[in-house]
């Protein structure tokens, strides 16, 4: 990934945007890997993926076109390291362009700009993408 | 390290008959060649596999910060012909992902969320894989399927190997082996007979004290039947289009 810059916007946004039970939850530390047979880059995309919350089903993508919003999490084929600590300096204030989060808010709506999806929430624009096969949001400038 | 009971015995055998084994691993007194034989024998096998389908049902333990484990289950349905078609569709806890490739674009498609994301991809499934791993870093589900046997199997770093004995998966008689390399403790049971193929396999992460486990267990089907329909990406009415991180942060992608 680009930065530990991004890496820390984004989990400041996360805490910020999952604000509430996700608190309660523990994170998750790490996961067996899936495969004995590995390939030397497999692990790169890990920093989007810690710290993940575990409780009540917050991590189970669903449909974004419903009332519940949840991020996916990379989790069954892609084997995932322990990465990054978060640190009580993570948190930033949301909406950074090229900042990621797990989820949006309730509130945003989902337009299709020259093909690709993006959600808008009030003035901020998030484009849902592929974090090794984890659906995450980043921020982005309006598309149009 | 841990020794296990077959490995004194099956040492004493191989430096009987076999001398120059026998040298060989005076030095890695771990490895019974008999284990690593076998597990080469299934990649063989693998390898000559032109099309198959396998369903593999699979549970995988993550680690929460005070060490607990939590484990998940999922089932992952493959597809392949070689040397340019794949699909495999995981069904779990947490994902549905479907994964497609029909010899020119791969798909990635969150059945629930409804997100997919099409990129071109390249000519045969081994060099996908290799694309998805170096630009994506996605693993392909069941990856191993397709490593055994080839170049990126890992029989070489093996350090310790051993047959345990028969043992009965599903019904069918394989023979029980367990493995170690640097980070994981592994086990496969393979299947006796003249289809040496993978029935059942265990790996212990050992680079996390709490040893969080995957375990798959495989179904095969030899002659599947299919059509080329099953390989491409029909996308549902309310499917959205998204793009894969390392494309595009702002949406500028190509197809």
């Amino acid at each position: 990934m680009k930065t530990t810059t991004r890496t820390l916007l984004s989990i400041g946004l996360v805490f910020l945007l999952a604000a509430g039970p996700a608190f309660a939850g523990r994170n998750v530390r790490g996961s067996a890997r899936t495969s004995v047979n590995r390939n030397v880059n497999v692990n790169r995309n890990a920093n989007v993926n810690v710290n993940r919350n575990v409780n009540v089903n917050r991590d189970v993508d669903v449909h974004v076109h419903g009332g519940y919003y949840g991020g996916g999490y990379g989790c069954c084929y892609h084997p995932v390291a322990t990465a990054a600590a978060v640190t009580a300096t993570a948190m930033v204030t949301a909406a950074v362009v090229g900042s990621i989060v797990h989820s949006v808010p309730p509130s945003c709506t989902s337009v299709i700009v020259n093909g690709f999806a993006y959600q808008q929430c009030g003035s901020t624009w998030y484009q849902p993408q592929f974090s090794g096969t984890s659906t995450t949001y980043v921020v982005v400038n309006a598309p149009r | 390290m841990m020794r296990f009971p077959l490995c004194g015995p099956a040492l004493l055998a191989a430096l009987a008959a076999v001398p120059a084994v026998a040298h060989a691993q005076a030095t890695a007194p771990d490895v019974e060649p008999a284990a690593v034989a076998a597990l080469e024998k299934m990649g063989a096998y693998l390898r000559t596999l032109d099309a198959f389908q396998v369903r593999a049902a699979t549970t995988r333990e993550d680690v929460l910060d005070d060490g607990e484990k939590v484990t998940y289950s999922s089932v992952t349905d493959v597809l392949a012909q070689r040397p340019n078609r794949f699909r495999a569709e995981v069904d779990g806890d947490r994902h549905t992902r479907l994964y497609l490739y029909d010899g020119k674009s791969f798909t990635l498609f969150a059945r629930r969320a409804g997100y997919y994301a099409t990129v071109p991809a390249p000519a045969t499934i081994a060099e996908l894989e290799d694309r998805l791993n170096d630009r994506y870093g996605i693993d392909v589900p069941l990856s191993d399927l397709f490593r055994w046997g080839g170049p990126r199997a890992s029989t070489k770093e093996i350090t310790a190997a051993s047959d345990i004995g028969p043992s009965v998966v599903e019904g069918t008689t394989c023979e029980h082996y367990v493995f170690r390399q640097t980070g994981a403790d592994w086990q496969v049971w393979i299947q006796n007979g003249a289809f040496p193929l993978p029935r059942k396999l265990v790996i212990t992460t050992t680079t996390d004290e709490a040893r969080p486990q995957f375990s798959a267990v495989y179904t095969w089907n030899l002659a599947p039947s299919f059509n080329d329909a099953a390989f491409t990406f029909d996308p549902p009415a309310d499917a959205q289009r998204i793009v894969f991180a390392e494309d595009a942060p702002s949406g500028a992608v190509k197809k």
